[in-house]
C-alpha cells in the first residue's frame, strides 16, 4: 500500500518537472552558499591551528627581554639545562621571516624535513622553506617549497636569519615543555629575561573571528534566501497534490502513514539537492577563497592558502543544514496535511490567496521583531547581538513587505488612469500572495546589497580621505643596517626637506598585542593625524612625553577617558590625551613622543625613515638613494604605498561582493520560480481578459511590466531598511567587529545601479513565463473555460 | 446579415484528428437571438469560439457585421473581440481583482466605448445597482452570471455568444439569468447565439439549430 502510495505522490513531480527543479536548485543553492561558507572558514580555522603548531605548541611559554636576546644569554641557559630553543623574527620583502635552530627545536615543531645534506644546507648554507605561495614572493632567494611551513612565512637557521635581517642576537626564546627538574631559577641564570604567554594563534583566530562570523552571518541570509523558493515549491505541491490526498484518505491511506510519506519525500529530495549543494558549495568556495585569502592577509595579515581541501566535517554539516532546511520548509505543509479532513474541498489557489487576516498577522510578528531588533539595539552588548539585532531586522521587514506592498499599491489605485492601469494594478494585488516569498527573498537581498554597499563604500571614501592625510611622507626608506640607518639619516638632512625617523616598539596594551610608535614633532603628524577625541594642548603634551594617543580600536576597547593612564611598558605610564583613528590595523596602537620611546625602550629598530619632499623631486631623490646604496626593494614611494594599501583594501571586500551578487542572483531565481509556477494557475485570470480582447501579446508585455513594478516597489522599501542596516553595520557591528566607527555617506548612483539590477533580475526572471504566454495556444486557453464546466 | 458563416470546417490534431466541424454553414440577423444545441463533443463551443474570433476555423468564411474574420491576424481578431463581441461563459469568469462596477464596465472601457447611462441602466436592470462596491467572491453565482451578462452587454458588441450561461445555476436563478439576458439583448440591439444542452432553455429563442458530429442536423425551428 505504501509503495504504491508513495509512487503515486512522487507522480506529481513528473507532471511538473520545473517545480521539481525549483525545489532542488532551491535547496541546493542554499546549501552551496551555506557550505562554502563553511569550507572557508575552515580552510582559514585550519590555516591558523598549522601557524599555531609552526613552533610545536598552540601556547607558547617565551623568554622574552626589551630588546634583543644575546647569544650568551641563551648559551647560559643551555648550560644551566634549561630547555629553550632560540627564535629570530623579521620581515623580508613581506613576508615572514622565522629563523629557528633545528637542533633545539622542540620535537612537535611542524619544520621542514631536515634529513642529511638538507640539514648542512640549511645551517650552513643558507637554504629556506616556505610554502609554493609564499616562495614564489621570494625570487632571487634560496627558498625550497615546503607544504607544511605556514603561508607568509618563510623559515630559515637563525644564522641565515641574521645575515638577511642585519641583526645580532634573537627575539625570543621558546620554553620547552615539560623542563627538567631541579633548574636553577631563571633571575639567577638569566635576570634581564621575563617568561610572557604568547598565544600566537590565539591571537590571529581572535582578530579574524569577527569576519569569519560576518562571513557566516552572511552564509545563513543565503540560506534563507534560498529556503523561500524552497518553501514556496513545497507549500505549491502541497496545495496542488490537496485533491489527490484526500483520494488517498479516502482508499484507506492512514492520515499517519501519508505524512511519513510526504516526509519521506522530503529526505529523498534532501538528499539529491544536499548533494548537488555540497558539490557546488565547493566550487563556490575555491571560488572564493582566493579573495577570502586576499580578505584575511589585507585585514588581520593572516595567512590562509589559495587553494581548498575537502573535509568530510563540512560535507557532514553542509547535509545536515540541507535536512534541517528542508524539514523547516515542509513542516507547515505536513502540518496542515496532517490536520486535513477527508472531505475537506480542494481549493488548488488557496496557496496564492492567503487571506488578508494572514497577511496582517504575519506582518504584525514582523512588526514584533523590528521592535525585537530596536531592543538589541539599545540594550544588546557583542558581535553577536549586532548579528542578532540585524536578522531580526531583516526578517521583521521581510515579513511585512507584503502588507506594505498591498497598502503601497492600494494607494496608488485612484491615481490611475485608464482601463488597464486599472486592472494591472488590481490584478497585481491580486497576484501579491503568490509573489511574496519571492518578493521577501528579494528584498532581504537588496537590503544587504544596500546596507553592505553603503558600509563598504563609506569605509573606501573615509579611509581614502584617511590614508591621503595619513600618509604625507613623500618617500619612505629602510636602511639594511644600524651603521647605514646613521648614514642614511645625514644623507636625508642633507637631501630632503624634513626627515620623520620612524620607530616602533612591540608592547602589550591593555593586556592585547600592541604597537608603540615614537614620533617627532613635526607638522606632518599634527596635520595627518586628525584626532576624534583629546584634550586642549594633545600635540604639545604628546610631544613633551607627557601624554600618549591611542588609535580608536584601544579606546573603544578598553573605554580609556581621557587623562586615565595607560601602562605602556612596566613602570611606565602615560595619560591618554587623545585618540587617532586607525583604519585597517586589527590591533591597538599608542604613539608616543620618540624621545620618550626610545629612552624606555632599548632595542628599537633604527632603520625606518620617511621624509618630506616637493613632489616633483621624489623621482631624483628616489634616484639618489639608490646610489647612495639602498635597494630599490627599500624605497617606497607615497603614491606606491597608497596604491599598495587600496589594493588590499579592494581586496579585502571582494568576498563580500561576490556573496553579495549571488545573493541577488538566488533572490532572481525565487522570483523566476514563483512566477514560473504561478502561470499555469495565472491563465483562469488571464483567458477572461484576452477573450474580450487583449492579444496574447500585450498579456505578456504587461506580465513583464507587473515582474518589473514588484522589483521597483520592493527596491522602494528595500532602501531604508538597506540604509538602516548600513547604519547598524557602521555603528554597531563594525565597532564590535575591528574597534572603529565610520561615518555614512550617501551612494545615490550606487542605489540607481542596483535599483536597474533589480528591475533587470526581475524583467530577465518573468521574460519565460511571459515569453510563453504570449505562445501559449488560444486552444490552452480556451480550455479554461472548457475545464471548469 | 450580422453574422453570415459558409463551410466552416475545424480539425483537431491526434491520432487519428477529429474532425470537430464539418462545412458548418449559418445565418444571424441583428436582434435575433439563435440556439445551439446537440450532444457532449458535438462541436457547439468550438463553433462559438470560432464565431467569437477565439479560435480559427480550417476553412471555410465566417462574416460579422460585414467584417471577414477569416485570415485576421491575432491582434486584428482581438479588436473583433473587443469592439463586435460579447462573451458570457458559463463559470462567469469575472476577474477577481475588480469590484462589480469595475467587471460590468471592463469591457466597454477596453472598446472605448463606455457609456454610463447605459452601464448604470444594465446595473438596474441586472439587480446590481447595489452591489457596485462588492467583490465578485462576494456574490452568489446568479448575481455574477447577471455581472457577465452586464459587462457583455455593456460595450453595446453587435454579437454576444453565450455558452451554456445557465448551466451552473439552478432552476428558477437560470429562469431569471435568460429572461434578463435575452430581454437585455434585445433592448440593445444584438444578434445573440446561445450554447445550450437544455431544450427548454433553447425553446426561448427565436431560432435553435442542433450540431451532430460536427454537422448541422437542420433548423429546428
Amino acid at each position: 500500500m505504501h509503495r504504491t502510495a508513495f509512487f503515486a505522490l512522487l507522480s506529481h513531480w513528473r507532471r511538473q518537472p520545473l517545480q521539481l527543479l525549483a525545489l532542488l536548485l532551491g535547496l541546493a543553492a542554499a546549501t552551496a552558499l551555506w557550505t562554502g561558507v563553511q569550507a572557508i572558514n575552515q580552510e582559514a580555522r585550519a590555516s591558523y591551528d598549522a601557524a599555531a603548531s609552526a613552533l610545536g605548541q598552540g601556547t607558547e611559554q617565551r623568554l622574552v627581554s626589551d630588546g634583543p636576546i644575546p647569544r650568551e644569554t641563551f648559551v647560559a641557559l643551555r648550560r644551566a639545562g634549561w630547555l629553550v630553543s632560540p627564535v629570530v623574527e623579521g620581515e623580508l620583502e613581506g613576508v615572514t621571516l622565522l629563523g629557528i635552530d633545528p637542533f633545539t627545536l622542540p620535537p612537535t615543531a611542524a619544520s621542514p624535513n631536515l634529513q642529511g645534506p638538507r640539514l648542512e644546507q640549511f645551517v650552513g648554507g643558507g637554504l629556506m622553506f616556505a610554502n609554493a605561495d609564499t616562495a614564489a614572493r621570494l625570487p632571487g632567494y634560496n627558498v625550497e617549497t615546503a607544504a607544511n611551513v605556514p603561508g607568509g612565512q618563510v623559515t630559515a637557521d637563525v644564522t641565515t636569519a641574521w645575515d638577511l635581517l642585519g641583526a645580532d642576537g634573537f627575539s625570543y626564546l621558546v620554553l620547552l615543555s615539560p623542563q627538567p627538574r631541579g633548574l636553577p631559577p631563571l633571575s639567577d641564570v638569566a635576570p634581564v629575561l621575563s617568561t610572557v604567554t604568547e598565544e600566537s594563534a590565539g591571537d590571529i583566530a581572535n582578530l579574524t573571528r569577527s569576519f569569519h562570523l560576518n562571513l557566516t552571518a552572511f552564509g545563513l541570509l543565503s540560506f534563507a534566501v534560498g529556503l523561500f523558493i524552497v518553501h514556496a515549491a513545497i507549500g505549491l505541491a502541497f496545495e496542488q497534490r490537496r485533491a489527490m490526498f484526500r483520494t488517498l484518505r479516502a482508499l484507506g491511506l492512514p492520515a499517519r502513514s501519508l505524512v511519513a510519506l510526504l516526509a519521506g519525500e522530503t529526505v529523498l529530495f534532501a538528499l539529491i539537492a544536499g548533494g548537488l549543494g555540497i558539490a557546488l558549495g565547493y566550487g563556490v568556495a575555491s571560488a572564493l577563497l582566493p579573495g577570502v585569502a586576499g580578505t584575511l592577509r589585507g585585514l588581520y595579515g593572516a595567512s590562509v592558502p589559495g587553494s581548498l581541501t575537502l573535509d568530510p566535517a563540512w560535507v557532514l554539516s553542509g547535509l545536515a543544514i540541507t535536512f534541517a532546511g528542508a524539514g523547516a520548509a515542509a513542516t507547515s505543509s505536513l502540518w496542515k496535511v496532517a490536520r486535513l479532513p477527508i472531505l475537506a474541498p480542494a481549493r488548488p489557489r488557496a496557496w496564492a490567496m492567503a487571506s488578508v487576516r494572514g497577511r496582517v498577522a504575519q506582518a504584525g510578528f514582523g512588526a514584533l521583531l523590528v521592535m525585537v531588533s530596536l531592543g538589541i539595539a539599545v540594550h544588546g552588548e557583542g558581535l553577536i547581538a549586532g548579528f542578532a539585532m540585524l536578522g531580526s531586522l531583516l526578517f521583521g521587514a521581510a515579513l511585512m513587505l507584503p502588507l506594505a506592498l498591498d497598502l503601497a499599491l492600494r494607494s496608488v489605485a485612484p491615481l490611475a488612469k485608464g482601463v488597464m492601469a486599472d486592472w494591472v494594478l488590481a490584478d497585481t494585488r491580486q497576484q501579491l500572495p503568490g509573489m511574496s516569498l519571492a518578493l521577501m527573498a528579494l528584498l532581504l537581498a537588496l537590503a544587504a546589497n544596500i546596507g553592505v554597499g553603503t558600509m563598504v563604500s563609506s569605509f573606501r571614501a573615509t579611509f581614502t580621505g584617511w590614508i591621503d592625510q595619513r600618509l604625507a611622507s613623500e618617500i619612505y626608506v629602510t636602511a639594511q643596517t644600524p651603521a647605514q640607518a646613521v648614514a642614511l639619516r645625514a644623507f636625508l638632512d642633507a637631501e630632503a626637506d624634513a626627515t620623520l625617523p620612524l620607530r616602533t616598539a612591540e608592547a602589550r596594551l591593555a593586556g592585547a598585542p600592541a604597537d608603540i610608535l615614537g614620533v617627532v614633532e613635526h607638522r606632518t603628524y599634527q596635520e595627518g593625524w586628525p584626532l576624534i577625541e583629546s584634550v586642549p594642548d594633545a600635540w604639545a603634551r604628546m610631544n613633551a612625553g607627557e601624554g600618549a594617543f591611542i588609535n580608536e580600536q584601544l579606546w573603544r576597547r578598553t573605554g580609556l577617558a581621557m587623562g586615565d593612564r595607560l601602562e605602556l611598558r612596566p613602570g611606565w605610564a602615560l595619560p591618554v590625551v587623545g585618540v587617532y583613528t586607525d583604519y585597517g590595523n586589527p590591533e591597538g596602537q599608542a604613539m608616543v613622543a620618540q624621545g620618550a620611546l626610545l629612552a624606555r625602550v632599548e632595542g628599537i629598530s633604527p632603520l625606518r625613515f620617511s621624509a618630506r619632499v616637493a613632489p616633483e623631486r621624489v623621482d631624483m631623490l628616489r634616484a639618489k638613494l639608490e646610489d647612495f646604496g639602498i635597494p630599490p626593494g627599500n624605497i617606497l614611494d607615497q603614491a606606491s604605498v597608497k596604491r599598495f594599501s587600496l589594493d588590499v583594501f579592494d581586496r579585502t571586500f571582494l568576498v563580500t561582493g561576490a556573496l553579495n551578487v549571488l545573493t541577488l542572483g538566488v533572490a532572481a531565481f525565487a522570483i523566476l520560480v514563483s512566477l514560473t509556477t504561478l502561470a499555469g494557475m495565472r491563465l483562469p485570470q488571464l483567458a477572461p481578459v484576452w477573450a474580450m480582447g487583449l492579444t496574447r501579446a500585450r498579456l505578456a508585455r504587461l506580465e513583464l511590466l507587473r515582474a518589473v513594478l514588484f522589483a521597483a516597489l520592493t527596491f522602494l522599501f528595500a532602501l531604508p531598511l538597506g540604509l538602516t542596516v548600513a547604519w547598524m553595520l557602521l555603528n554597531v557591528v563594525n565597532v564590535q567587529a575591528f574597534g572603529w566607527k565610520l561615518p555614512m555617506l550617501a551612494f545615490p548612483l550606487e542605489w540607481l545601479r542596483l535599483l536597474a539590477l533589480a528591475v533587470l533580475a526581475a524583467f530577465l526572471a518573468a521574460a519565460l513565463p511571459a515569453w510563453r504566454l504570449g505562445r501559449v495556444a488560444p486552444s490552452r486557453l480556451l480550455k479554461v473555460f472548457a475545464d471548469e464546466r | 446579415m450580422l453574422l453570415t458563416v459558409r463551410d466552416v470546417s475545424k480539425t483537431f490534431p491526434g491520432d487519428p484528428p477529429v474532425d470537430v466541424l464539418r462545412r458548418v454553414s449559418l445565418d444571424l440577423s441583428a436582434g435575433e437571438s439563435l440556439a445551439l444545441t446537440g450532444e457532449s463533443g458535438s462541436g457547439k463551443s468550438t463553433l462559438l469560439h470560432i464565431l467569437g474570433g477565439l479560435e480559427t476555423a480550417d476553412s471555410g468564411t465566417v462574416s460579422l457585421d460585414g467584417d471577414e474574420l477569416t485570415g485576421l491576424q491575432d491582434a486584428e481578431l482581438a479588436g473583433v473581440r473587443r469592439r463586435a463581441v460579447g462573451v458570457i461563459f458559463q463559470q462567469f469568469n469575472l476577474i477577481p481583482s475588480l469590484t462589480i462596477g469595475g467587471n460590468l464596465s471592463f469591457h466597454a472601457r477596453l472598446a472605448e466605448r463606455e457609456d454610463h447611462a447605459w452601464t448604470g441602466h444594465l446595473a438596474e436592470a441586472l439587480g446590481l445597482g447595489e452591489h457596485v462596491d462588492r467583490y465578485p467572491e462576494q456574490l452568489s453565482g446568479g448575481q455574477q452570471q447577471r455581472v457577465a451578462i452586464g459587462r457583455a452587454l455593456a460595450g453595446r458588441p453587435s454579437l454576444v455568444l453565450a455558452d451554456e450561461p445557465t448551466g451552473n445555476l439552478d432552476e428558477d436563478t437560470g429562469d431569471r439569468v435568460m429572461e434578463l439576458m435575452v430581454g437585455l439583448t434585445r433592448e440593445a440591439g444584438a444578434g445573440l447565439l446561445m450554447v445550450t444542452h437544455s431544450p427548454a432553455r433553447a425553446a426561448a429563442l427565436d431560432r435553435q439549430i442542433r450540431l451532430s458530429h460536427g454537422v448541422i442536423d437542420g433548423a429546428l425551428v
